[in-house]
């Protein structure tokens, strides 16, 4: 459809807006000929007739097509039903005044346009905008949850009528966006379009029972249930971490001893048990150091202990708080000082920040980051930065930074130990997303990862390019994007994969422990081994 | 849920095409998933990987540590990605009949 | 003219009216959990770039040091200038700029007005004169200043209206997202500044009339009415008909984002105080723990009886694999 607008999302056309490569925002050689990358991945007939596909052609979750018009007007129903509860005190005293706020008050200046990386590398798509799904959902506010007269409402706020395209479009599209915040940075009035974009997912999942399964039932249904979102039990992430400690002792010269359970420990450590699985050097090397800094810290093996992820901070405000609990009443019974979280953004900000205020009488909690930055310059551990002899860029995770404000204790660390740190641009709290944020990386079904990798990455990639473009741009130099989040590191995983950026540019990515240990003294030389990365 | 198929078998597999049901895979079963993930021919090489996750599998009901995976087989990540386009997490693991891998991997 | 002092009462009414409830309704809100985004300026000395007191380690022993004037630093020449836009959307700062910044002018004027009926009623009337006297410059300072702010605030107002009315209609990016209001209320706010200029080039004595309009209306004054009658135009009445039921208007659109912007920010994108124990957030979270959870998907597990608290120690319910 050409000239979409806003009324257009409950248009009976069988889609509503279509991907053409030719029109994403261009990428800079030798990325730069569509005919080279693989390309996108239309749906089925098959699926298609099953599924709701009328967004744009792409599937995160894959939403059933309702079989009887009854059904459809159960659904309609419920999404009616959900659309008030999400406006009462008590089901979502949460974030009610901060989301009354962004309905109310915006002034459709569109001020925040550009701010957005999906809408920006889409080609400004329309149904991309990052005021387009929170426009919907204002217009659904006003004609159903704000009372007042009808004409007098549709005069000031514009018409829109609720049908099941609509519902099954919003629902996608509340999966397009990575909840990155960075438009709200630029709102003139203070209206935020993530939040927008997190309630109305909260609304679908809490009321409708509508999420990816990849958040929920394997996510955070798993990880009560089993302990880990990766589906870990305890004595599986035990024999993982003996691996580790074995590996890393062989790699390093040095002997690294996970610990356990350790009653009274200055620090709990949780790390997002994606890292033990995916990147274990980095678990690996949180232990190398905390030894090393001879500090007494623990990991936990109860239920949850294990596992930082709380996917409950991007699509449901119970599940969070399912989880948020589980995790402070571990570090409780451990009597421990202080949390700290492992190099995941999401985890840093659901403890650090957002469940602040669920919990009660809560366990101090701090990031990684901050931790890091205290023992490099300590003086407790030796290093040798000229070990880090390649080039470094930083990554921001988004929750860290934009949510948080942790911007300078990872760059004051890199600043040291990388001589050959640069910055990429824009970067610190006006970054760029991964376009993994908000559970993308974890998002695979369909073709989702096709849409997601060419799509919500596209300025990331750009800019990484651009950050090394002073540097020999074949692989002859491997050029190293420090990204301390686990959620980012699958971005740039399947971002590097799709492009075959590690063959033809020589792009890799890891966190910030593994540089530190790399610059060791007493570690054994080349700890970071791009051969194996 | 979807089903695939090939020449004569019929495999029901999630929406990104791992097996629904691990426990019905075979041998057979492997050489039609591989054919939706670039390998023509399954190679001694292959069926290392594959048995080492099937036995893995079997046992701790997930999928092992890449890092495990490159030292129990003698394959370094490289080669593994040779083996299997996909990587070992999205390749390897369906072809060995495992449900697709889940959390922050 | 007895109407017209009735109905300037009446809309001064309405307007403060709907103002505070909808202020008292806003700050009255649940507390939220905590969204803040930064940079947040009151992070003493990390502000600049974005920084907050988490950067540091154990940040629960440090001193929390909250910079008021940092605040004000990003406050001012946002409200005044309107800085977000002017740095994120040039062409509609062109517009958006002078048509706000008009506004501020003649809300400044009508802080003057009220001024000078206060030091009218302590009995320094600006009416009577008296050469040489301290009174008699500043009066005539007084109107002077008035009377530039009338002629610059329309002015402006009138160019920002049009350049404003022109981008919303010709950009594609905002008639997209524009309703018949948008316009309306730039055609109603134009209206206001453009019968404010051709009032102004009709009468000299614009700013007397003014004055004694103002007086009439504070003191209650009927006397006053008949000592010095309103000798305004016409056009005088149309402006001020028009401009009182903007006011009346007002309270009632997305416009009253004057004050909520104070809650956005302060509320909202600048709220990070942590929760401690025994804090006044804590005693309110803990209050709205206890009420009851109504959602309806299955793995909530609401059952119309059971709070917060209740739902959130518990697993989610087992029919939660769909």
């Amino acid at each position: 459809m050409k000239n979409i607008k806003i009324r257009d999302i409950s248009s009976p056309v069988e889609q509503l807006a279509e991907i053409k490569l030719e029109e994403l925002y261009p990428l800079p050689p030798p990325y730069d000929k569509i005919e080279e990358q693989p390309g996108f991945k239309n749906l089925s007939p098959e699926i298609r007739a099953k599924y709701e596909a009328s967004l744009d052609g792409v599937m995160a979750v894959g939403l059933k097509k309702p079989e009887s018009e009854e059904e459809e007007k159960k659904l309609i129903d419920a999404f009616i039903s959900g659309l008030n509860k999400l406006f009462t005190k008590e089901n979502n005293w949460t974030f009610l005044q901060p989301l009354t706020l962004s309905m109310e008050y915006c002034a459709r200046c569109q001020t925040c346009n550009m701010d957005c990386p999906i809408y920006v590398g889409s080609g400004m798509k329309e149904i991309y905008r990052p005021t387009y799904r929170s426009e919907v959902l204002r217009r659904l506010y006003f004609k159903y949850v704000k009372k007042g007269s009808k004409i007098y409402k549709s005069f000031q706020n514009g018409g829109i009528e609720l049908n099941w395209e609509l519902i099954a479009r919003l629902f996608e599209l509340s999966y397009r966006c990575t909840l990155c915040r960075r438009c709200a940075q630029s709102c003139p009035i203070g209206v935020d379009n993530g939040l927008i974009t997190h309630e109305l997912r909260k609304m679908f999942s809490m009321e409708m029972g509508l999420s990816p399964k990849e958040l929920h039932e394997k996510g955070t249904v798993q990880q009560l249930e089993v302990g880990s979102s990766t589906g870990m039990n305890a004595l599986v992430v035990k024999d993982n971490m003996e691996f580790i400690d074995e590996d890393i002792s062989e790699r390093t010269g040095i002997k690294v001893e996970s610990k356990w359970d350790v009653e009274g420990a200055e620090i709990l450590l949780i790390h997002n048990s994606g890292e033990i699985l995916t990147w274990p050097e980095n678990p690996g090397a949180f232990a190398l150091i905390l030894d090393a800094a001879g500090i007494k810290w623990t990991l936990s093996s109860d239920l949850v202990g294990y596992d930082g992820v709380n996917y409950g901070l991007f699509y449901d405000d119970v599940q969070l708080a399912r989880v948020a609990m589980k995790h402070l009443e571990i570090a409780k019974k451990l009597k421990v000082k202080k949390i700290v979280m492992g190099e995941c953004g999401h985890e840093s900000k659901a403890m650090g920040v957002i469940a602040d205020r669920i919990f009660e009488g809560a366990v101090p909690r701090e990031t990684a980051m901050t931790l890091m930055n205290d023992i490099v310059f300590s003086g407790k551990i030796k290093l040798n930065p000229e070990r880090n002899w390649f080039p470094v860029t930083l990554h921001d995770p988004c929750n860290l930074t934009r949510s948080m404000g942790v911007i300078e204790p990872q760059r004051k660390v890199l600043r040291y130990i990388a001589p050959k740190f640069r910055e990429m641009e824009p970067h610190g709290v006006r970054n760029y997303c991964c376009g993994g944020g908000s559970g993308f990386a974890v998002m695979s079904a369909y073709n989702f990862s096709d849409w997601r990798i060419q799509v919500a990455s596209r300025m990331k990639f750009e800019q990484v390019l651009n950050a090394f473009a002073d540097e020999s741009p074949g692989p002859e130099t491997p050029k190293y994007v420090c990204a301390p989040c686990s959620n980012c590191k699958g971005a740039f995983r399947d971002m590097f994969d799709f492009y075959g950026a590690k063959t033809k540019s020589g792009l890799y990515y890891a966190g910030l422990v593994e540089l530190i240990v790399n610059a060791m003294v007493d570690v054994n030389e080349g700890f970071i081994d791009f051969d194996m990365m | 849920m979807p089903v695939f198929e090939y020449e004569t078998l019929k495999i029901n597999v999630d929406e990104d095409g791992f097996m629904e049901n691990p426990e019905e895979w075979n041998e057979d079963i492997a050489k039609a998933l591989a054919s939706t993930e670039d390998v023509t021919d399954i190679t001694e090489e292959h069926w290392k990987i594959i048995n080492y996750l099937r036995d893995y599998f079997k046992q701790y009901g997930i999928a092992p540590m890449i890092r495990k995976l490159c030292k129990e087989t003698g394959f370094p990540l490289k080669r593994i990605y040779e083996l299997f386009p996909s990587g070992p997490a999205k390749g390897a693991c369906k072809v060995a009949g495992l449900a697709k891998p889940t959390g922050c991997v | 003219m007895f109407w017209l002092f009735i109905f300037t009462y009446l809309s001064v009414l309405i307007f403060l009216a709907v103002v505070i409830y909808k202020f008292i309704k806003i700050a009255t809100a649940p507390v939220h959990l905590r969204w803040e985004l930064y940079p947040v300026p009151h992070e003493k000395g990390k502000a600049s770039y974005g920084g907050s007191i988490l950067e540091e380690v154990d940040w629960w022993t440090k001193k929390r040091e909250k910079d008021h004037l940092g605040e004000l630093k990003v406050m001012v020449p946002e409200i005044l200038l309107l800085k977000g836009v002017w740095e994120h959307n040039k062409e509609l700062w062109l517009g958006s700029f002078p048509f706000h910044f008009a506004l501020y002018l003649f809300i400044g004027n009508i802080a003057l007005l009220v001024i000078g009926t206060l030091l009218e009623i302590t009995g320094i009337s600006p009416f009577v004169f008296k050469a040489n006297s301290f009174w008699n410059s500043f009066w005539i300072i007084f109107r002077t200043v008035i009377d530039v702010l009338i002629w610059v605030g329309s002015i402006l107002g009138i160019l920002g209206s049009f350049r404003l009315l022109f981008t919303r209609i010709v950009n594609r990016n905002l008639s997209l997202y524009s309703t018949p209001s948008h316009y309306f209320n730039i055609i109603f706010i134009g209206a206001i500044y453009a019968t404010a200029l051709i009032w102004r080039l009709n009468d000299s004595d614009m700013v007397r009339n003014l004055m004694v309009y103002y007086f009439v209306i504070i003191t209650f004054s009927k006397e006053i009415a008949v000592d010095l009658p309103l000798q305004i135009p016409a056009i005088g009445f149309v402006h001020i008909i028009i401009s009182l039921l903007f006011i009346i208007y007002l309270p009632f659109t997305h416009m009253t984002h004057f004050f909520a912007k104070y809650f956005t920010y302060h509320s909202v994108r600048w709220e990070d105080t942590p929760n401690a124990p025994g804090s006044k957030i804590a005693e309110r979270v803990g209050a709205q723990l206890n009420q009851t959870v109504t959602w309806a998907a299955p793995h909530i597990g609401a059952d119309g009886n059971k709070n917060w608290i209740a739902i959130a120690s518990a697993a989610p319910s087992k029919e939660a694999k769909r």
